[in-house]
């Protein structure tokens, strides 16, 4: 019987072959954009684990808060410690829509304690201290810098990158590198952003290491409680509070992938269905033929569906492998802002069981209807 | 054991095409002894085909009692039709309606893996059947490879494979050329004769018909005459 469906499914070779291809391209797009969304969820859950609390200005981001804030949340019980950071957000010239890095200005000495789930290459820290302009950057970024800009990317050498918020340029010595969650991240000294921008004293919000996990709860809530009232009001979250807040500003690009993706499915589920019914067409008589030869309804839809559903597995088999191969861990990470862009094993899973699904739907309405048609009109019928 | 295979008791069948009900057979009754080589003559539109779909259980009367080898198959469920089908009869189409994608071997094979039989049980009937066809070295050519007559022999040993009671055919030698249309009704005789098939054959062909131990004549849904 399995001989065959299998025969039977390449019964038209070029159609097949075209089905199949349509299928895989459908689910390979669906699996990355499977991959977008999964890295953000990735990320999201790194974050979740995460000992650190955000302190922001309570209306926006875009609101710098006072440096002397620095000591007062260093003073709230259970906090270890805290370390003001500018987003500058960086950009190369000309490399504006194909490189993304995280560039943050930071209060230097509590970089290693604040991050101790980076790898900061050894004594890159120290050197730091002897260059105001040093920075250190994440292994990932630096090599995708070189591909993209050549070998003016290397350490000890100086770069320029540009700020999209503060509209200005400057000049880093990239003095070592880190790996980590997020690989896009250029550490720069804070003061040496002062001194650029020639504004002391701004902090765009802080980061706060709490001692316990039980802790973070009442530890935020302090922290807003010591600035209520204030000129300056806090709003202080945890890691993924903050993540998310970040992402929810790509709301829409999310929905639109989601949108997307249904689509797909929508696309594959017609692809697959059309081919199914020109099938069953096709073989009104050779159905009649099998049931007067004793085989039922059943094993006769039977035959029909294993048909559609070997076609969609054999384009999951091309579409989603092909993500598997394209999208190993590491090897893309949309210039940075998807930083675990990878095939995971439910994504390989969703993959599939949209492919059996499409398998199943398209081919259930034509063998339902080979089924019931009725034996001597299928003999009648002259192909 | 009785000696009547298939008994057709006052059966009437209508068709409805759109609004209007159309009387195909009308109390028809007819007895077929086992062992019987039966030709059924008549007009296009006389229900030689129509009888020969009630006696196979692929079209049920609207009236009357088909009984066969003692079971009343009128008014059975699909599935067991299906299931009395796959045992007790064999078709055999003036189209042959082979697989096209299956070798001769293969759509011999086809009823067969309805069976229990394991694999080497299914060669060996698969293998007898095309040695009674005299096709035993096509058993690897499609059905592309055959000529037409060649086709029907597959087709009559695919009909012949699960070893039926009852062989039916509906214009065998319909799309044939005069000498395979000979091969095929010499070996229709055979299965009849030597293998006691009881065999019921729709034609057209006068010469066919004389191949048969009995002819019946329709016409407007009713036999009208009875030669030996």
């Amino acid at each position: 019987m399995l001989r065959l469906i299998w025969k039977n499914a390449w019964r038209s070779k070029r159609r097949t072959v075209l089905t199949v291809l349509s299928v895989a391209v459908s689910l390979f797009l669906l699996c990355t954009m499977l991959c977008y969304l999964s890295s953000g969820d990735t990320q999201l859950e790194n974050a979740g684990a995460s000992m650190r609390v955000v302190t922001r200005h309570q209306t926006s981001l875009t609101f710098f808060l006072p440096e002397a804030y620095t000591q007062k949340i260093a003073n709230v019980p259970h906090v270890t410690t805290v370390q003001g950071c500018v987003w500058w957000g960086g950009q190369v010239e000309g490399k504006e829509m194909s490189l993304f890095m995280s560039t943050i200005a930071a209060d230097l000495e509590p970089t290693e304690a604040m991050w101790d789930d980076y790898k900061f290459e050894p004594g890159v820290i120290d050197k730091m201290r002897g260059e105001v302009r040093g920075a250190v950057i994440a292994r990932r970024l630096l090599a995708r810098c070189q591909e993209q800009c050549g070998d003016s990317w290397q350490i000890g050498k100086t770069v320029t990158i540009k700020s999209p918020i503060f509209k200005h340029t400057i000049d880093l010595v990239l003095l070592g590198t880190c790996e980590g969650p997020d690989e896009s991240i250029l550490i720069f000294r804070r003061d040496y952003l002062e001194k650029v921008r020639d504004n002391p004293g701004q902090i765009g919000y802080f980061w706060a290491r709490v001692d316990k996990a039980e802790n973070i709860p009442g530890v935020c809530r302090d922290v807003d409680a010591l600035f209520a009232n204030s000129e300056n009001e806090t709003k202080t979250e945890t890691e993924k509070a903050f993540m998310q807040s970040f992402m929810s500003m790509m709301g829409n690009i999310q929905d639109l992938v989601r949108n997307i993706g249904l689509a797909i499915v929508m696309m594959i589920l017609m692809v697959a269905a059309n081919t199914m019914a020109m099938v069953a067409r096709e073989r009104t008589t050779e159905h009649a033929v099998m049931r007067c030869l004793g085989f039922t309804r059943g094993r006769i839809a039977m035959l029909f569906v294993s048909e559609s559903v070997l076609i969609s597995l054999l384009g999951a088999v091309v579409g989603v492998g092909g993500a598997i191969l394209l999208w190993r861990p590491g090897k893309f990470d949309l210039g940075g802002m998807a930083p675990f862009f990878q095939m995971t094993p439910g994504t390989t899973l969703i993959g599939l069981l949209v492919a059996l699904g499409v398998g199943l739907v398209a081919g259930a309405a034509p063998a339902i209807a080979a089924a019931r048609r009725s034996v001597v009109d299928g003999l009648r019928r002259v192909d | 054991m009785s000696d009547v295979l298939v008994e057709v008791a006052e059966v009437t069948k209508d068709y409805r095409r759109d609004k209007q009900s159309i009387r195909v057979l009308e109390a028809l009754s007819l007895t077929i002894p086992r062992g019987d080589f039966l030709a059924l003559m008549g007009p296009s539109g006389s229900g030689k085909t129509t009888l020969l779909n009630l006696i196979a259980g692929i079209d049920q009367p609207t009236a009357g009692r088909i009984t066969v080898d003692g079971k009343v198959i009128t008014g059975l469920g699909e599935g067991a039709l299906a299931k009395w089908r796959s045992r007790t009869t064999g078709f055999i189409f003036q189209l042959y309606n082979l697989i096209p994608v299956l070798t001769a071997y293969e759509n011999v094979e086809l009823p067969l893996l309805l069976t229990n039989l394991s694999r080497s049980e299914r060669r060996q009937h698969v293998m007898q059947a095309l040695d009674i066809v005299g096709l035993t070295d096509r058993e690897k050519h499609f059905p592309r490879q055959l000529s037409g007559g060649q086709e029907q022999r597959v087709s009559i040993a695919r009909a012949i494979v699960v070893d039926p009671l009852l062989l039916l055919a509906d214009e065998p030698t319909g799309d044939l050329d005069a000498k395979s249309a000979e091969e095929v009704l010499t070996l229709l005789q055979r299965l009849n004769r030597e293998f006691k098939k009881t065999i019921v054959m729709v034609t057209h062909d006068p010469k066919a018909a004389a191949r048969a131990t009995r002819i019946l004549h329709l016409e407007k849904g009713q036999l009208v005459e009875n030669a030996a």
